[in-house]
């Protein structure tokens, strides 16, 4: 009983002086859910938007549900915390001439309320509407509102405009009063009154100052970045410097801001009891930490170094790089930072460049750059794309083309890129092939412009020829170049007859050399041999291998390399090109005679 | 079962126990307006007592406690023809009963000790509030060392300074105060010259009476 004398003494002290009237009793929580499913639909909606108003305006928590539950169960007593219509209270009684409407509740005795009922008098004429009271219809959401304040803790107001007067009339939205009695019931619920920041600011480091909430045990601090995400961080008293609710609470984080709209809230926290967030907006108008987004310069298309150079246009205010390098095959890209000073960008050039830092293979590579400044990381630039090419380019071969009246065409192609060697490759109309290996130097077009020249120093026969070439250095081999093809239309001449010189006559020698005189034109020689066995060999050698290419040779010689059987050998030769055979010359025999008994 | 047929269970608590909590002087919950022609011509009874007892009774349900004021009846203004009930006991919905308290928001139940001019809606009917318009029927009368006669006030402590019929008020939400009846401008908040001033022109008791004896027949 004595907690109770002196809750009312509390009760008609202050509130009298600052005008709310607040009851002794309050919900355990400020939240409270009421049901409505006993009311038309209309009604049910109007008590929605009367929970909703007082929601908003206050942040306790009055919801409403449509849960067929009316304000009370009249078979076993308890309030249902519901609203329904009726012309008795909840214990069966008679409301009484004059009553619209009656809330009542039960609590434990000790200030906390149980359970609530309201009833709307049944017999009155109802209906939802804004503007001045009509009499003849009561507007049922203004009397919703009315009462759902005295659910949440209110008593009548006399002195204050507010929708808990007693005469709401034509009131029909909540006013400040009725706020600040809610806030008086519920100190969990006590706005902060945040100082700053405010408006626009180029502070990026704010400091954050709201007003100190007596009996505060602790703060909540959110800060809401244009990016949608949330930082929340609590803080005592204390932290905040406003211990014993002295000054002002502020906060400087140490943490540069980026541009843009920000969202700061602050909760209080007293005695266990969380309030709502209360919010703020400001905008941080600095310049911005971060650096944009570089824009790439080289490489792009193909290179031919194993090492390039990357390049990209400065961004302020980096101070360092982060490049990242794909290389073919490869999904881990190369990854590191670099700092400006490092790629030549670190004293406001224009431009940053690196030399790839590893050796490039062949094949499509990218790059792309990020800034950084400290802790800030800008975006990531557009890759570039290049693709590193080490082997020759494929050459084109230029002539001969169409016709060649001469056995001993000239082979001229385009020089390739970095060849440091070339290979013909050259089929004939026999199927012979002829695979010729020669520097750029060799060919005249180590200068990289001229074109290569090769002077066949064979003879192709008549008939269709074709040709490749490919350049070829350290890297490897190069493509060969498109293939061309030609016809060989040189006149017939066919070799002349040859004259045998030597051996003619018996002799001891085992190893004799056989010497004839060249048959014009004669390409090559084919000596035909007959040993004392009667077993035929025949022997093909190029006039230049025997010695006899020179126009102005006399001689041809095929050495012997092995022992020749003693007896009566036979010999012919005759002469080759590439129009035909020439005539054999006539046989000639000899005879290996054993050497004398010493 | 229907709302009225509950079980009883009374007990009874000594005086001042258990209702001050819930004794809170206010206008009521939401009720339309009455003219003080009304309320003589509506009331069954309209008499002059003081409260000497209050009982809670429980009614077997936590939930349907309600508190009953025994009074002195010290003068009859108005009368039903079956007389006056003695003891006159006038019952309020709420309380505090066994483990909880209820409490409907306006019903205000007087305090033992409390003397006043009261105007019954029904002596049969049990209501929420048994007054008519609830604090509109409801005035009290107030008596200091300095003015031994007294003076009435309205149920939250304004000084009645006058009383008519009031009829010609457009139809209203109630205020406290019924229609007819005007109050001083010092409220119970005002302090102690200013209320003095407003009480030197509030009626007596005797004065309040006589005007509405004055007005019973007109309302008749």
């Amino acid at each position: 009983m004595k907690r109770t004398v002196l809750a009312v003494a509390l009760v008609l002290g202050p509130a009298l002086a600052i005008a709310f009237q607040i009851t002794d009793d309050r919900w355990p929580t400020a939240a409270k859910n009421v049901h409505t499913g006993r009311l038309p639909p209309a009604f049910a909606t109007a008590v929605a938007q009367a929970a909703s108003a007082w929601r908003s305006a206050t942040h306790f928590n009055l919801t409403t549900d449509t849960a067929v539950r009316g304000s009370c169960d009249v078979f076993n007593g308890p309030l249902l915390d519901g609203i329904e219509l009726a012309n008795v209270d909840c214990s069966g009684i008679g409301f009484g001439s004059r009553v619209l409407a009656l809330t009542e509740w039960y609590t434990d005795g000790a200030g906390t309320k149980l359970e609530f009922g309201i009833t709307f008098n049944s017999s009155e004429r109802w209906a939802v509407y804004d503007g001045p009271l009509r009499f003849s219809e009561i507007d049922f959401r203004r009397v919703a509102l009315h009462e759902l304040g005295h659910v949440i803790g209110l008593e009548h107001e006399s002195s204050q405009l507010a929708i808990m007067s007693a005469t709401i009339g034509d009131r029909y939205t909540l006013l400040p009063d009725d706020v600040n009695g809610v806030v008086a019931r519920y100190p969990e619920l006590r706005r902060v009154r945040i100082l700053a920041p405010t408006g626009g600011s180029d502070e990026t480091d704010p400091l954050f100052q709201w007003q100190p909430v007596s009996g505060a045990t602790r703060y909540g601090f959110r800060l809401e970045p244009p990016d949608g995400s949330k930082l929340t961080e609590l803080y005592s008293p204390a932290q905040v410097g406003c211990a014993g609710a002295a000054g002002v609470c502020s906060l400087r984080r140490g943490q540069v801001l980026l541009p843009g709209k920000y969202t700061f809230r602050v909760f209080v926290e007293t005695s266990g009891s969380a309030g709502p967030w209360w919010p703020q907006s400001f905008e941080v108008t600095g310049p911005s930490p971060v650096p944009p987004k570089p824009s790439l310069i080289a490489p792009s298309g193909t290179v031919r170094t194993p090492t390039p150079t990357l390049s990209w246009n400065a961004v302020s205010p980096a101070t360092e790089y982060r490049l990242e390098l794909t290389r073919p095959g490869s999904t881990t890209p190369l990854y590191g930072w670099l700092a400006a000073g490092d790629v030549g960008c670190g004293a406001g050039e224009a431009t940053c460049s690196v030399v790839a830092p590893v050796v490039l293979g062949e094949g499509a590579h990218r790059f792309r750059v990020k800034g950084g400044n400290g802790g800030f990381r800008g975006p990531w630039s557009a890759a570039l794309g290049f693709t590193v090419a080490l082997r020759p380019t494929k050459p084109a071969l230029l002539a001969p083309t169409g016709i060649s009246t001469t056995r001993r065409p000239d082979f001229v192609w385009t020089p390739a890129l970095d060849a440091e060697s070339y290979r013909l490759y050259v089929k004939d109309a026999r199927a012979n092939v002829s695979r010729i290996d020669r520097s750029p130097a060799d060919l005249g077009c180590d200068d990289g412009v001229s074109p290569c020249s090769l002077p066949f120093d064979g003879e192709l026969p008549n008939g269709r020829t074709q040709v490749w070439v490919r350049g070829i250095n350290a890297y490897g081999n190069g493509a060969w170049s498109d293939e061309v093809r030609f016809q060989v239309q040189a006149p017939i001449v066919l070799p002349g007859a040859v004259t045998l010189v030597a051996p003619l006559a018996d002799g001891t020698s085992r190893r004799p050399d056989f010497v004839w005189t060249p048959g014009a034109a004669a390409a090559s020689y084919v000596v035909r041999r007959v040993d004392p066995r009667g077993v035929v060999t025949a022997l093909s050698i190029s006039a230049s291998a025997a010695g006899c290419a020179p126009p102005d040779a006399t001689t041809c010689v095929l050495p012997t390399t092995t022992n020749l059987g003693f007896g009566t050998h036979r010999w012919q030769v005759r002469g080759r090109n590439a129009s035909g055979n020439g005539p054999w010359s006539p046989e000639v025999g000899f005879r290996v005679l054993r050497p004398p008994a010493p | 079962m229907s709302r009225r047929a509950f079980h009883r269970w009374t007990f009874a608590i000594a005086l001042g126990l258990a209702v001050l909590g819930a004794s809170r002087p206010g206008a009521a919950s939401s009720l339309r307006a009455i003219r003080v022609e009304e309320l003589l011509e509506e009331a069954e009874l309209v008499f002059e007592g003081r409260v000497v007892a209050l009982e809670v009774e429980d009614g077997g349900g936590a939930r349907r406690i309600r508190t009953c004021a025994r009074f002195e009846v010290l003068d009859v203004l108005k009368a039903p023809p079956a007389g006056v009930p003695s003891p006159l006991r006038l019952c309020f919905a709420g309380g505090s009963g066994r483990g909880g308290m209820r409490r409907v928001e306006g019903v205000v139940i007087p305090k033992p000790g409390e003397h006043g001019v009261y105007f019954v809606e029904s002596l049969t009917q049990p209501l929420v509030n048994p007054l008519l318009g609830w604090d509109q029927g409801r005035f009290r009368i107030v008596t200091d060392p300095d003015d031994p006669e007294g003076r009435v006030t309205s149920a939250d402590g304004r000084d009645v300074v006058g009383v008519d019929d009031g009829r010609g008020e457009p139809p209203g939400l109630s205020t406290g105060v019924a229609q007819g009846v005007t109050v001083g401008d010092a409220p119970p908040s005002a302090g102690a010259a200013e209320r003095r001033s407003a009480a030197r022109r509030a009626l007596s008791p005797a004065l309040f009476k006589q005007r509405l004896r004055t007005l019973l027949p007109a309302a008749r």
